[in-house]
């Protein structure tokens, strides 16, 4: 019960501040859509695939721990400062800069590590990708004679560059972020506002006798209505109706 | 304030006391709650606000309204020099009234108007001439006012806020009580409690609060 009084509640305060809360979604809209149009500006993705071992492992089951084990040592090894200091001298960019862009992800009992590069520029992100694998998969093997690491795919090959989220997706999260904060604006504003509510609530905070409610908005009373149309009244509506005659 | 009294048709449709209107009922309830409690016996009720509330004058209005309907001599004075709009509603001439009485010290009962409604009758405000810090002295709305009451049974004085215009605070003295005006959303407890000490201060019986529910 008390929940439903809640809900019910929640509503009545939305509806009544409908216009804090369309307010604060159009604001929050538009500012989406100036900012992914005019200050951000698109994403590019690359994935390029590592993998680790022989596919083919009909010959050795029972090395499967070892490959866990060096592709565990592989995907930390993406990241350390053998392979950065090298992608750092060949392109330029910082540790952090680099580490910003780049995301490794490998899927359980998978033997591919996938090394996504994201970047404003989409021929940097190709390079990016390309280096950070390629020198991945040339240091293994001559500091560790590791062989079995190959990459998958073909560097530099841009049909690979994927653009990460749309205007319209920016736009989409933009309206959903706007109705939640809008929501969350009428709450506050409720909460905020002490303004008298009822006439009941008037009449026990100030300790003034309540004469009586009025709602101007063009409410009627059922009953009195059919009255009205049969029975002709003294009164103003008598006067109404003269006066409508004789003009 | 526009948009309420958008043509003449409008403003007459949103006045009448029509059968099966909702504020219709609810208005004859605070009227008869104004005649029972303390109001009986009173004459002269002034209606005041804590703050701005929108159709306060329409209220003011139609609560004299329904004093006539019930066969009742009623005035309804527009004190409301600043910004008038009684006669707005009745569709009466504005350029004499109240404030022109009291330029000139002389009783404003020559400028009272009739209305469509029989037994209820209109001062306006008046074209306003001259400054209201000089012209709203207790002796001047002595003079206009006293004149008006004796040939009525009832009078209903359409006042601006009394925290924010002194003419109502000088006008307050010469009614027998006050009646504040109130909007769900829009009046607070601070200007309400302060209104209702100003109305204690100056020894006037506060009959009650009259609540707009929208």
């Amino acid at each position: 019960m008390d929940e439903k009084m809640d809900i019910q509640q929640f509503i009545r305060t939305l509806k009544r501040r409908y216009v804090t809360v369309a307010a604060v979604t159009v604001t929050v809209l538009l500012l989406t859509v100036l900012v992914t149009v005019y200050v951000m500006k698109p994403t590019y993705e690359v994935n390029e695939n590592i993998v680790v071992g022989n596919l083919n492992t009909s010959e050795n089951y029972s090395e499967s721990q070892q490959l866990n084990m060096l592709l565990a040592s592989t995907i930390d090894f993406i990241k350390s400062p053998t392979v950065m200091s090298e992608v750092t001298r060949e392109t330029g960019l910082g540790y952090e800069e680099i580490d910003d862009r780049m995301i490794i992800q490998n899927t359980k009992d998978s033997q591919i590590i996938n090394v996504i590069v994201r970047d404003e520029d989409p021929e940097q992100a190709a390079r990016l990708s390309g280096l950070i694998a390629e020198t991945t998969v040339e240091k293994m093997d001559s500091l560790f004679g590791v062989g079995d690491i190959v990459i998958l795919s073909d560097p530099g090959n841009d049909s690979q560059v994927q653009q990460v989220g749309g205007v319209l997706l920016n736009i989409g999260i933009g309206f959903v972020i706007g109705v939640l904060a809008g929501i969350g604006a009428a709450m506050f504003r409720d909460h905020m506002d002490d303004s008298f509510r009822s006439s009941a609530e008037l009449a026990t905070m100030v300790d003034i006798p309540v004469l009586g409610d009025i709602d101007m908005k063009k409410g009627r009373v059922r009953a009195a209505r059919i009255d009205a149309g049969k029975e002709v009244e003294p009164g103003v509506i008598d006067e109404k109706e003269r006066r409508k005659v004789s003009v | 304030m526009f948009d309420i009294r958008r043509s003449k048709q409008n403003t007459r449709e949103q006045l009448y006391l029509e059968e099966g209107k909702k504020s219709t009922e609810q208005i004859r309830i605070i009227r008869t709650n104004i005649e029972q409690g303390d109001g009986s016996g009173r004459k002269c009720l002034m209606l005041t606000a804590p703050g701005p509330v929108k159709r306060k004058s329409l209220i003011t209005a139609k609560l004299a309204l329904s004093f006539a309907e019930q066969g009742r001599r009623t005035l309804l004075i527009d004190a409301n020099a600043r910004e008038p709009v009684v006669h707005e509603w009745f569709h009466l001439d504005n350029t004499r009234g109240l404030s022109d009485a009291m330029a000139a010290d002389e009783s404003a009962v020559s400028f009272i108007q009739e209305t469509f409604q029989p037994g209820l009758y209109v001062l306006p405000a008046g074209s306003g001439v001259g400054a209201p810090g000089r012209l709203w002295t207790s002796e001047r709305i002595e003079q206009a006012i006293s004149g008006c009451r004796d040939a009525f049974d009832i009078v209903l004085v359409e006042a601006p806020e009394l925290l924010s215009v002194a003419d109502s605070l000088i006008l307050m003295n010469h009614c027998d009580g006050v009646v504040m005006v109130t909007k769900s959303g829009h009046s607070r407890p601070a200007p309400v409690l302060k209104t209702k000490e100003m109305i204690e201060r100056a020894r006037k019986p506060l009959l009650g609060v009259i609540f707009q529910t929208r």
